[in-house]
């Protein structure tokens, strides 16, 4: 039985080996992501970390209208309120603007007279795009906090009364995450992601081959009057795709913690820990195979490459809903960890946040792979028949 | 030897094979014609254990092929009517692959792969990849990957279709030698007059059903007719009528 295993992934694996098309795409994966990561890595940093420490210039009109107290406190926090002398409003909604500030006449008087000062402010943050330098409202929502407890106390004491009778609870936040933390945010958003597509993408092209791939060269039926038995041949396409899938899936997480050492020292970017690529590998690899499995389920019935390819593009589909259910919906029990497919991705997911992991969660994704490969082979040895595999002709 | 006994496969309503039997003797070769849709690849689907008969069986040198399916594959060479290769493997990688896939290994392998390469007059090609061979030379491979664990019983779809004249002689003569090998050979052909010149027995099948079966000599001294052709279109119509295919007046 293992010989004939062991013959047909041998020959799966030299036959893929000369084609061009499929060497290229295993190892375009891998170059790719780790390009893609070095490149957007730092740019992603770069962002978060320019927001934080820029000096905020603000768009304004009425800026004759402000209270120089209210401008020297603003000063304080880096925010500098610039003259707009064109249509303000229509520019923001146009993109043109991201953010801006409206100053009314009565700012001045209104604060005099113990009356609410109304300020707006005009955001749009499609103007920038998400990643660019942007507009923080966070800081300006400190500074006028800061102003109004300032404001508020003066006019407590000037009616003898002490401020703190109107605060018997005064929180006190401070975000002690850095620029850099804010960046490991995003990647342990969008890497679960990339890793999980990666899998579900590693080995495609193969998969078809021996698959559809074998059926439209009109080999399939040879293969299939051998001695070998279903599961012989099953297995032995299914090892030779799950090794041309590991070695992009492993080469390319690799490149995500070495991409960055490539990179020139006044780049400032987010190396990822070492222990979030094992522990991706550890739940990645019998992750590929889930995913070979399921698309050799569905490429097997398919008559064409074509056909396969469209087919199989539901791998892609079903990796997002995964990516994207886990970064909504993270395990709340420990059981979730075994669920196929949605345990391993919340263990990278969680590992890249870098937030504890129950004890289980990382046996339980494994085994809940496992158990994934074990019924996902059982659908494709079903489908794997050979009458209905070969009975689309007959005379 | 191959034995055939009363197969039937139908899919739905139609019967594709409806209880076919015969017999292809050990040192001959036995020719399964019939028109398109008669159900001759259907047959050797069967006997190949591709496809389940609903009723009947096959034995392969007394093997059953619904109960020892991958014994019976093993003393069968089946060359189907698909000419599909592996293009970038050698013509010697795929009857490697194929003879490992038999269970073939070490020096035998090597051996028998030298022997297919030789017999089938395939050295000049053995060595290089596939991609852009001729139906002749893919022909080798498929008839070489089908020989290549020295099967006993042969089975041939449409072996000559679509080759030209010097591949049609080359595959006649190596059916020949198998012949003279003392092999069983049950090949499907259109061809009459390869049919005529190369089979010690033939059967017509007609929609499911052998219509007649024997010598070529047998056939034609039945219908009257002087070539296997006419022959052939004789019984073949006169079936078309038993199944109602087409009015007796036709036939005439």
């Amino acid at each position: 039985m293992f010989y004939r295993i062991r013959s047909i992934w041998q020959k799966e694996l030299l036959d893929n080996l000369r084609d061009r098309r499929a060497v290229i795409q295993s190892l375009l994966f891998a170059i790719g992501f780790g390009i893609f990561y070095a490149v957007f890595n730092p740019l992603i940093s770069a962002s978060f970390i320019e927001r934080a420490a820029a000096t905020q210039y603000i768009p304004t009109q009425g800026i004759e209208y402000a209270d120089p107290t209210f401008l020297s406190l603003l000063e304080v926090y880096d925010i500098v309120l610039e003259a707009y002398e064109g249509d303000l409003t229509g520019d923001i909604q146009r993109g043109v603007l991201p953010v801006g500030l409206m100053i009314p006449e009565n700012f001045v008087e209104s604060l005099a007279d113990d009356e609410p000062a109304s300020l707006t402010l005009y955001v749009n943050p499609s103007a920038t795009g998400f990643f660019s330098p942007n507009f923080s409202g966070e800081r300006l929502e400190l500074a006028i906090n800061e102003f109004n407890n300032q404001a508020a106390a003066r006019r407590l004491a000037e009616v003898n009364l002490d401020p703190d009778l109107l605060s018997p609870i005064r929180l006190n936040q401070e975000s002690l995450m850095t620029p850099e933390q804010q960046a490991g945010l995003f990647a342990s958003f969008s890497l679960p992601l990339i890793v999980t597509i990666l899998i579900a993408q590693s080995g495609v092209f193969i998969a078809i081959d021996v698959t559809a791939g074998e059926k439209e060269r009109g080999t399939l039926e040879a293969l299939l009057v051998t001695p070998a038995s279903d599961t012989e041949v099953l297995v032995g396409k299914l090892a030779a795709v799950f090794t041309f899938a590991i070695v992009p899936v492993t080469l390319t997480l690799l490149s995500f913690y070495f991409a960055t050492f490539f990179l020139p020292e006044s780049v400032q970017a987010v190396t990822l820990p070492f222990n979030v690529i094992l522990v991706s590998l550890l739940v990645g690899i019998p992750l590929t195979l889930v995913f070979n499995v399921i698309v050799l389920i569905l490429a097997v019935r398919q008559n064409t490459f074509k056909d396969a390819q469209s087919a199989a593009s539901l791998a892609t589909f079903l990796a997002l809903f995964i990516g994207f259910l886990v970064a909504f919906r993270p395990p709340e029990a420990d059981l979730a960890y075994l669920i196929p497919l949605y345990g391993p991705v919340a263990v990278i997911s969680r590992t890249t946040l870098s937030v504890p992991l129950p004890p289980t969660a990382i046996p339980y994704a494994i085994l809940g792979s496992v158990i994934g490969v074990v019924l996902a082979l059982r659908i494709a040895l079903r489908l794997f028949n050979r009458e209905r595999l070969l009975y689309t002709s007959g005379s | 030897m191959i034995h055939v006994e009363n197969l039937v496969k139908h899919y739905g309503e139609i019967r594709a094979v409806d209880g076919v039997s015969f017999t292809v003797p050990d040192g001959q070769i036995t020719g399964l014609i019939g028109p398109n849709g008669a159900g001759k690849t259907t047959t050797l689907r069967m006997i190949a254990g591709l496809i389940k008969p609903q009723q009947g069986r096959v034995l392969i040198d007394g093997v059953d092929v619904a109960q020892e399916p991958q014994k019976a594959r093993s003393l069968l060479g089946v060359q189907s009517d698909m000419l599909g290769v592996y293009p970038r493997l050698t013509p010697r990688e795929q009857l490697r692959y194929y003879g490992r896939l038999q269970g073939l290994r070490g020096d035998m392998l090597e051996q028998r792969v030298e022997t297919v390469i030789i017999e089938l007059r395939m050295a000049d090609i053995a060595d290089r990849r596939a991609e852009g061979f001729s139906r002749g030379q893919r022909q080798k491979i498929i008839l070489g990957r089908a020989l290549v664990h020295n099967p006993h019983n042969i089975l041939l779809d449409e072996p000559t279709q679509g080759l030209d004249v010097m591949a049609v002689r080359e595959t006649r003569e190596t059916m020949e030698m198998f012949k003279a090998q003392g092999r069983a050979i049950l090949f499907s052909t259109h061809y009459m007059d390869e049919a005529e010149r190369l089979c010690d027995q033939i059967v017509i099948i007609v929609r499911g059903k052998i219509v007649a079966s024997g010598t070529p000599e047998a056939l034609r001294e039945r219908t009257g007719h002087d070539n296997l052709e006419d022959s052939f279109v004789a019984l073949a119509g006169a079936g078309l009528v038993r199944s109602g295919e087409i009015a007796p007046e036709t036939e005439r």
